[in-house]
């Protein structure tokens, strides 16, 4: 999986990279214009357009019916009945194409995630290093077997000695801070493993930031591929800069709501979508 | 508990929940649409949000009917509780098949061949309708939806005489390309739609109707066009221009060289062919300067299959020889995001030697109408949407491109099959959603065929001489035309099948041969009442020819001819009065039993006087005389269109070979009702007072025709009338001459 990701995320590095100095409305703008218009021709090519556009017409019809034949109640009944069937037919025949742009969407919005969700800690701020173990290794450390310790390279103040630890040492949190702005590598050490966390430290993300890394779930994989995973059988299930997940990177526009990434992904794609839906004459 | 804590914030807002949420989303769409389009893309985005919008609208929508329903009736109720009290019936449905010949249909009944018409005849009754004269489909279906004579709707032909400059006009609608425009700086700034007028005058039954609340469905009645408005829904039918603005102008594409090819009705453009490519343009409507917009479309010609990939607004069609593609949508661009859509049907004619190919008239869009061709306005985009495209052209089927000889037979009977298929779906949708009020239907497949394919059917007919026997498939065509129709009688009546439903099935006249033209205006030349000017280009068409000081009468138009009237034409000489009324008189006393030297045969029954027979504000508007051809005989083609030729008679050597526009008495239409109807010369122009009569409302007084006396449903006439009336129908029609008298 890690290769994938890897691959994935290098493949998206390409398209991301040329924008990293742009504002992140311009880039986010422009991969939602653009994906909004690749994902109209995947519709277009993945469903069954004359259906769907039957199913259209259907619906029109009916709804043109209950105008035109108002007076009777049957008509009115009988193309409400035709209007829901045929939306319901719609809605069916929309799962194939979404099926289909379901993988390709997923990849795109973890990647969008690390550029547009997270930002670095910044420059001066204290950040937190969590770093889960397995219930064994806790174990081993409560009766005395084993120790935590992190590494911190040059630029970066280790703020606590001695790790705070949660009663079973399935949990150890340490409190770091780095001054400048750059990619640090903290290595954790448990007994006789390590494993390393990148620390993003800086006032803007110019490259992906991570928050997390992990080996917990399939989904959670999936969801940080930036960072490999710790192997399966470590004692290391994950490390988290919590502070990256807290502070949440500023909204793209300066405008409540429509700022947020997401609906301004949303709404500049559909926007995109919709202009170009007559001129690839697709039917959706 | 603050390490959980932070553990559990870490899982959740990670991007894995997105993941999640997609796969959820895809699966549980129906239910989750909200947030769903964030992550399965717009088109499907769109797609589930509008499915599930739909749902819910039309939930709403029934649950609001289902409440307003009792206020609705009640309305409705007091709307119609003027009538409703001496309504015998709760729907009247009227089938109308164009042209449909009494003759034709007697014999096929006596030969058993139609049998609904026979069931519906020993039901109800058949007898000869009456027509008008002259008995052309816009005059006599003006009268039956006016109910009234020509001289009260103002529609006496096909064409009428523009009186300033003698050039012909359309008789019914007024159909202007120019816009209003007001001065701005200087400059004229257009504003507004084209002007559409109709001229069609008088109320139809159907608009009385509504004014007491009864609902119609009225399709493709000949001279509804421009769309009025009313209580119910219409679609337009003759008259409806094509999307150039014509009555419906072909086009013909051949890489074979021709100078000076002009056809009538259409036109023919040369291409060339650059190896296995043809490019040229389909023509649409004019532009902004005036000049036609196109559009352009590439053919690539596959010669060993004998087929054709024909590429037009992005979309790519295979044609194949003597087959028509579907309906094909055609955007033509007149500005930035500005365009107007067409439909044509392609029929590839020839790949080799020549390349060939066929245009249809490039239509109105029904879905989206350039203009109103209906009414309210989404009725013609109500039936596009549930149908599909249709033939919007007030005369769908080129018998043009028959004549010119670039239609084949089989090529000109698709289209008059492919109308009224068509057709039918609409009417039988019309009939499963109306159970209460009018419903009409007018089907043209019947005139058109009957047009084109009589010489099949008349031995002396001219356009037979040399040919061989034709094959039985054409001999035929009117034959199994009056079949479909039978079969599409019997599927009306099988969902007219109640006693509270009144089915009439009529034609608006009957038909005859067409076998030779007369030039009036030769004839009028030839006896002194017209001259031409002695420096006239020979080749000038629409009467320029003419020296009007020194002419007293002339021809235009299908019906009869014009005195040159002073004060009335723009260069009139016939002085208002005496002179005009002797004039007349001299003309109808020449005219009448005029005979055909060539064949020896009468070629005019009689010529009718057009003031002794309508009357009403517009009985001056009328042709001076109607003229009442003998069977065989009808103006001929040129002088119809006010050309001059060098002989009075001519041979019809056209397709078109069968006609009606001669003498009103011998062309009556038929009628046919599920109830028997007591009267001894029922006429188009009283349908409409029946109907108004059944549903208990009261004929308005300007209206000519009476109501028949209908029967109640199963009762018998005293007497039985039906078989009678089928034996002296055409006697008893001839006595009436069909006009209003």
């Amino acid at each position: 999986m890690w290769t994938i990701n890897n691959a994935l995320s290098s493949l998206f590095d390409l398209v991301f990279d040329p924008m990293a100095s742009w504002p992140a409305w311009l880039s986010l703008g422009l991969i939602s214009a653009v994906t909004g218009v690749v994902l109209l021709l995947a519709y277009r090519y993945t469903s069954n357009q004359d259906a769907i556009g039957r199913a259209r017409d259907d619906i029109k019809a009916n709804m043109l019916a209950m105008k035109l034949y108002k007076d009777s109640l049957m008509v009115a009944m009988g193309a409400q009945f035709r209007v829901a069937w045929s939306s319901f037919k719609i809605l069916l025949l929309s799962i194939p194409p979404l099926m289909v742009a379901l993988i390709p969407v997923g990849a795109l919005f973890v990647q969008m995630t690390g550029r547009y969700q997270f930002a670095p800690v910044p420059p001066g701020k204290t950040a937190t290093v969590q770093a889960f173990m397995t219930e064994e290794f806790g174990a081993r450390e409560v009766a005395g077997q084993a120790r935590f310790e992190l590494a911190v390279p040059e630029g970066v103040e280790l703020l606590t000695a001695r790790p705070w630890r949660k009663h079973d040492s399935t949990l150890a949190c340490w409190k770091v801070r780095a001054d400048k702005p750059g990619l640090y590598d903290l290595t954790v050490r448990a007994g006789d493993e390590s494993l390393t966390k990148l620390l993003p430290v800086g006032d803007g993300a110019s490259q992906p930031v991570s928050p997390l890394r992990t080996r917990y779930s399939f989904w959670e994989k999936l969801g940080f591929p930036w960072e490999e995973y710790p192997p399966q059988e470590s004692s290391f299930r994950a490390i988290q800069i919590r502070e990256v997940i807290e502070t949440a990177m500023p909204d793209v526009l300066p405008v409540p709501v429509l700022g947020n990434w997401i609906v301004y992904f949303l709404v500049v794609s559909m926007a995109f979508a919709l202009v170009f839906k007559p001129i690839f004459k697709v039917r959706i | 508990m603050n390490a959980n804590r932070f553990l559990d914030r870490g899982r959740k807002t990670a991007p894995c929940t997105a993941l999640r949420v997609a796969v959820v989303a895809a699966l549980l769409l129906a239910l989750t649409e909200s947030r769903a389009e964030a992550y399965i893309g717009p088109g499907a985005g769109f797609a589930a949000a509008s499915s599930v919008f739909g749902i819910a609208l039309a939930m709403l929508a029934g649950m609001l009917a289902l409440i307003t329903a009792p206020v609705r009736a009640v309305f409705r109720w007091f709307r119609r509780r003027a009538a409703h009290a001496r309504a015998r019936v709760k729907r009247v449905v009227v089938l109308g098949l164009d042209g449909m010949e009494p003759k034709l249909t007697d014999r096929f009944i006596a030969e058993g061949k139609l049998p609904n018409l026979k069931r519906l005849m020993e039901q109800g009754c058949y007898h000869r309708l009456a027509t008008t004269a002259p008995p052309l489909s816009p005059v006599a279906w003006s009268t039956f939806l006016t109910g009234s004579n020509p001289g009260k709707h103002n529609v006496f032909d096909f064409l009428t005489r523009n009186k300033h400059n003698y050039l012909p006009e359309l008789s019914s609608v007024h159909v202007s390309s120019h816009r209003r425009t007001f001065k701005f700086l200087g400059r004229e700034i257009p504003y507004g739609a084209p002007e559409i007028r109709g001229l069609r005058r008088g109320k139809p039954f159907w608009a009385t109707l509504g004014d007491y609340g009864i609902f119609s469905n009225v399709i493709r009645v000949p001279i509804t066009f421009p769309p009025e408005r009313f209580r119910g829904v219409l679609l337009s039918a003759m008259c409806v221009p094509d999307l150039r603005g014509s009555q419906g102008t072909f086009s013909f594409y051949t890489t074979r060289k021709a100078e000076d090819v002009e056809h009538t009705g259409g036109e023919q453009i040369h291409v060339k062919r650059r190896g296995n490519v043809v490019e040229s343009y389909l023509i649409g409507p004019p532009g902004k300067d005036g000049k036609p917009i196109r559009t352009p479309f590439r053919a690539t010609i596959d010669d060993a299959g004998g087929t054709v990939k024909f590429k037009v607004c992005g979309k790519t069609h295979t044609l194949r020889k003597d087959e028509y593609s579907p309906w094909i949508t055609v955007d033509f661009k007149y500005g930035l995001m500005k365009k107007v859509t067409g439909i044509c049907e392609v029929l590839l004619l020839k790949t080799s030697p020549e390349f060939e190919l066929y245009v249809t008239p490039i239509q109105i869009d029904p879905a989206a109408p350039a203009m109103p061709i209906s009414h309210p306005g989404v009725y013609s985009t109500y039936l596009a949407k549930k149908q599909g495209p249709y033939a919007t052209l007030g005369l769908a089927e080129d018998t043009w491109a028959m004549n010119e000889k670039i239609l084949t037979d089989d090529g000109f009977l698709h289209q008059c099959v492919e109308a009224d298929e068509e057709r039918e779906v609409m009417f039988f949708d019309a009939l499963d959603k109306v159970k209460e009020g009018l419903c009409v239907c007018v089907f043209d497949g019947t005139d058109r065929i009957q047009h084109m394919f009589w010489r099949y059917i008349d031995p002396k007919h001219p356009a037979r001489a040399g040919q061989t026997e034709p094959s039985l498939q054409r001999r035929n065509a009117i034959e199994d035309l009056y079949l479909r129709n039978d079969e599409l009688v019997g599927k009306v009546m099988a969902k007219c099948n109640d006693r509270h439903t009144l089915l009439f099935v009529i034609s608006d006249h009957g038909f005859n041969s067409f076998r030779r033209g007369v030039d009036w205006n030769r004839w009028l030349i030839e006896n002194g009442y017209m001259a031409l000017k002695e420096d006239a280009d020979p080749k000038a068409k629409y009467l320029k020819r003419v020296d009007w000081s020194k002419t007293r009468a002339y021809c235009l138009g299908l019906a009869g001819i014009w005195l040159n009237v002073k004060d009335r034409e723009a260069q009139g000489t016939v002085e208002p009065g005496a002179e005009e009324n002797a004039l007349r008189e001299e003309l109808c006393e020449k005219l009448t039993g005029l005979t055909d030297p060539a064949t020896g045969e009468t070629a005019v029954k009689r010529a009718m006087d057009s003031r002794k027979i309508y009357r009403g504000p517009y009985t001056t508007e009328a042709p001076d005389l109607i003229m009442g051809y003998a069977e065989g005989y009808r103006v001929s083609w040129e002088a119809a269109v006010g050309d001059i030729t060098g002989a009075v008679f001519h041979d019809n050597m056209k397709a078109w070979s069968g006609d009606h526009c001669i003498d009103p008495s011998l062309v009556p239409g038929v009628m046919f009702c599920n109830r028997a109807v007591e009267a001894e010369r029922p006429r188009l122009m009283d349908i409409g007072p029946t109907a108004l009569d059944m549903f208990g409302v009261k004929v308005p007084s300007y209206m000519d025709g009476q109501p028949l006396k209908v029967l109640e449903w199963g009762q018998r006439p005293a007497a039985p009338a039906a078989a009678a009336t089928v034996r002296g129908g055409a006697t008893r029609a001839a006595e009436q001459v069909g006009v209003s008298a």
